[in-house]
């Protein structure tokens, strides 16, 4: 019988002491706050979108409204946004009872360290739902660049998902350096997409044995084109790796995402004319989304080096945003963290208005639950 | 190559199983033993909804010692009324009315059907959905892809459909 | 010994759990996380809410229906209010499979014993007592978190059953990851006399306080009214505020979506026409006798 005590006794002692052991020897201090972001490059304009959720990591809600470190700002360039987008030009519903409530443009401004401030949904001001663009501008900038100087850069966005403090913390740590880089050539320099691109893969790399835990899409306009500047998104993994893409997206439910645009921006996946009795290989193959066929590849000289994928796609900015509404709505139907809303950063080129490219901020509702 | 997830267990029932090759080999077995034991026995077919059951409790008798497999039943019930369910691999049964998935490129597979599937879509558009869903799905996962194949229940007869994939 | 290999005379295999795969599974975990080749399939666990409370005549039992898979939604309509006897219904939060096969084991033993004493409803701490010892027997590796409600000879009994075989019997409980969130509102709105309309709109409102600020918890509201007089109703869906349609009709559906015949490359084709039940010789592989 005492045998037995201390057997059974002792045998606790050695699973609690495992159990102890293994909590103390796992040091974790990583966290998963949730947020899905996601990009697309169009021919003229760049968009930018995240869900605003902050998640706990487990089963709890942190805000239903955070955005500072999901989108921000990665540059200085001074420039003034002209907002004229006007309400019949958003994409509409085709149910006209529901068209009424479906897109907030937001009254969103910049905070002086680089977010996008979410607008608090004033009680007596402006409904949210009604159609209405409002100027934004970067007061920070005023200090490196006089607004008197002409546009020439248009702003190039991050997007950051992951555990939100050290989303936070790469922001300072990349401003700094941007900031940094900039204040020593007061000429001007102004870093273009593919630069800050870059710069982002150092910054993270630079932490490559304790990398920050989150997940990066840049996107912004690339004017290195003398035919007009295009858009240009890249997406990146914890310490750095990087490549350009026409859509990406990273955070969590990024593998219920992925695939939805790839298939919503890819007009190749369609077979349009191709029929059960003739089995037509070529065009089958060629059903892999954004490929670009090795003929049609530039290839060679560095710089004029193009990825083997077409780095943007084709369709208009009113079908991208719907697109990624879309894929967002799917994605909170079945990723518990993300949800709540979704605010895409839509930069538009206008070659009409002094070349230099507009901001839109719109908003858009996801389940809550 | 060429492994076979999708088993057919009579002329209205199907059952798809995703996991280890040995476990997905072993049920496919014992559902077919049971299945003839129970017609034998009963001298009649067995519905969706037995065979559901059955599957569960088979999959729950090992809930300490799982086979790793995640079944997906799709068929037609004594009405030609579509049944779909899918259970974990511990026999938790979940029905629905519109799509289950299950594998390794599931999370995948959700986000495009939650995109591609809507109501009341008859069975050529049925078939273009699940393969474009399924296509573009196993082009985003390492582990699933390498072609796939469609069985599409009517009440007629079961139409299989070989689909070409990328082969990397 | 396998099941094929049993002959018809011998015992059929024992009741209960088989332990067959468990030291296999160990050693395929252990490799696992040495190879890390994929994922191995996890069991689905629904992050509940799941409330219930007595009130003046009778009991009130409430759940959501979202059942998870890690951080994806495995059902978003699941059922967890489930059967114990015609007066009697539980809610599980926990492991899907084990909530739901516990209380359908107790449900059929309630059944044996109901026929074995002739009566026509059982009691509920019979209900209780039996998923208790169920549960303590299993050390609480059945992970099923249940919350107990009926009317019986004795009046409306609402008990709360924890994994590892402790009991409570209370006058309002919650479980599950949103019970926090549903305690708070059972709290601030419970009094001793509710009506059965201000008790189901109590029980709405702690499952939705759990469905908005709990993320294991989502979809619809479940709600089971059991009375004195034996009746029941069921309100399956009862609450559905998060309908997929309402904020998908907002975005216009893409031209891409809709699929038009031959969009998918097919390498071939066959056709199975229905044979009409029954085994013929096509469905036989027909090999030599050894002889």
């Amino acid at each position: 019988m005492n045998k037995n005590i201390f057997t059974s006794s002792s045998l606790i002692l050695l699973v609690f002491s495992n159990l102890v052991e293994s909590s103390a020897q796992k040091f974790d201090p990583y966290q998963l706050n949730g947020g899905l972001v996601a990009a697309v490059a169009g021919k003229d304009y760049v968009l930018i979108a995240s869900d605003t959720r902050l998640t706990d990591g487990g089963y709890g809600i942190n805000s239903r409204r955070y955005l500072s470190g999901r989108i921000w700002g990665a540059s200085s360039s001074s420039w003034e946004p002209i907002s004229t987008l006007a309400s019949t030009q958003l994409p509409q519903s085709s149910s006209p009872s529901a068209a009424s409530a479906s897109w907030n443009v937001s009254p969103a401004k910049w905070e002086s360290d680089g977010s996008l401030a979410m607008p608090l949904e004033e009680e007596n001001g402006p409904k949210r739902n009604e159609h209405e663009s409002r100027s934004l501008s970067f007061p920070w900038l005023h200090f490196i660049h006089p607004p008197s100087e002409a546009p020439k850069n248009s702003p190039v966005f991050i997007g950051s998902a992951g555990c939100a403090s050290d989303c936070e913390s790469l922001k300072r740590r990349f401003r700094l350096e941007l900031d940094s880089l900039e204040c020593n050539f007061p000429s001007g320099l102004k870093l273009g997409v593919q630069s800050i691109a870059n710069l982002l893969q150092q910054v993270l790399y630079g932490r490559r044995g304790f990398p920050f835990y989150s997940f990066c899409v840049v996107a912004g306009m690339d004017n290195r084109d003398s035919d007009g500047s295009t858009g240009a998104v890249y997406v990146y993994d914890a310490i750095g790796s990087f490549e350009r893409v026409a859509v990406g997206c990273s955070g969590t439910g990024r593998e219920l995402l992925q695939p939805i645009l790839d298939r919503l921006f890819s007009e190749s996946s369609r077979n349009e004319n191709h029929n059960h009795d003739e089995c037509d290989i070529p065009v089958a193959a060629h059903r892999d989304v954004m490929s670009v066929p090795a003929g049609e590849q530039r290839l060679g000289v560095a710089g004029s080096l193009r990825p083997p994928v077409k780095s943007f796609v084709d369709c208009s900015w009113e079908e991208a945003v719907t697109n990624i509404a879309r894929g967002y709505q799917s994605v909170a139907e079945r990723e518990i963290s993300v949800g709540d809303e979704i605010v895409i950063c839509l930069l538009k080129s206008e070659s009409d208005v002094n070349n230099s490219p507009t901001l839109h901020v719109i908003s858009f509702n996801l389940k809550k639950d | 190559m060429d492994f076979k997830k999708i088993f057919r267990m009579n002329d209205k029932l199907y059952v798809g199983l995703a996991g280890l090759a040995t476990d997905v080999q072993t049920l496919d077995q014992l559902l077919r033993f049971r299945m003839g034991l129970y017609e034998l026995r009963e001298e009649r077919e067995m519905s969706p909804q037995v065979f559901t059951n059955m599957l569960s409790n088979l999959l729950y008798e090992k809930r300490f010692g799982p086979y790793f497999a995640e079944p997906i039943i799709a068929g037609l019930d004594e009405n030609e009324k579509p049944y779909l369910a899918t259970m974990d691999l511990i026999g938790a049964i979940s029905k629905t009315k519109d799509f289950v998935v299950a594998g390794t490129a599931e999370g995948n597979m959700y986000g495009m059907c939650e995109t591609l599937w809507k109501p009341d879509m008859d069975e050529e558009e049925l078939f273009e959905t699940i393969a474009q869903a399924l296509l573009a799905s196993v082009d985003r996962d390492a582990l699933s892809g390498w072609g796939g194949v469609v069985h599409i229940i009517t009440k007629k007869g079961v139409i299989t459909r070989e689909l070409k994939g990328r082969q990397d | 010994m396998s099941e094929f290999t049993l002959s018809p005379t011998s015992t059929p295999s024992p009741p209960g759990f088989s332990f067959d795969l468990t030291h296999r599974n160990a050693l395929i975990a252990q490799s696992a996380a040495a190879n890390n080749p994929g994922k191995l399939p996890k069991a689905l666990k629904t992050g509940t809410t799941i409330v219930g409370l007595v009130y003046s005549n009778g009991i009130v039992l409430g759940a959501d229906t979202r059942s998870t898979n890690d951080t994806t939604v495995a059902d978003k309509n699941c059922d967890k209010i489930h059967y114990i006897a015609p007066n009697i219904y539980c809610c599980g939060a926990g492991t899907a499979a084990d909530t739901e096969k516990t209380t359908e084991t107790i449900a059929s033993q309630m059944e044996l014993l109901r026929l074995n004493c002739g009566s026509s409803t059982s009691r509920v701490v019979t209900a209780c007592t039996l998923l208790k010892r169920m549960l303590f027997r299993h050390q609480g590796y059945i992970s099923a978190a249940l919350i107990l409600g009926g009317c019986d000879v004795n009046g409306p009994h609402l008990y709360q059953i924890y994994p590892h075989g402790s009991t409570g019997k209370l006058p309002f409980t919650t479980m599950g990851s949103g019970s926090l969130a549903a305690m708070a509102v059972f709290e601030e709105g419970y009094r001793d006399d509710l009506e059965e309309g201000e008790a189901v709109e109590l029980v709405r409102r702690a499952i939705l306080a759990g469905i908005w600020n709990d993320l294991g918890s989502g979809s619809n509201v479940d709600t089971c009214v059991i009375r004195m007089d034996g009746s029941v109703e069921m309100g399956r869906n009862c609450v559905t505020p998060n309908d997929v349609g309402v904020l998908r009709e907002k975005v216009v559906r893409s031209s891409v979506l809709d699929m038009k015949r031959g969009t998918t490359a097919v390498i071939g084709e066959s056709f199975r026409k229905r044979s009409g039940g029954g085994v013929t010789l096509e469905d036989v592989v027909i090999t030599e006798m050894e002889t």
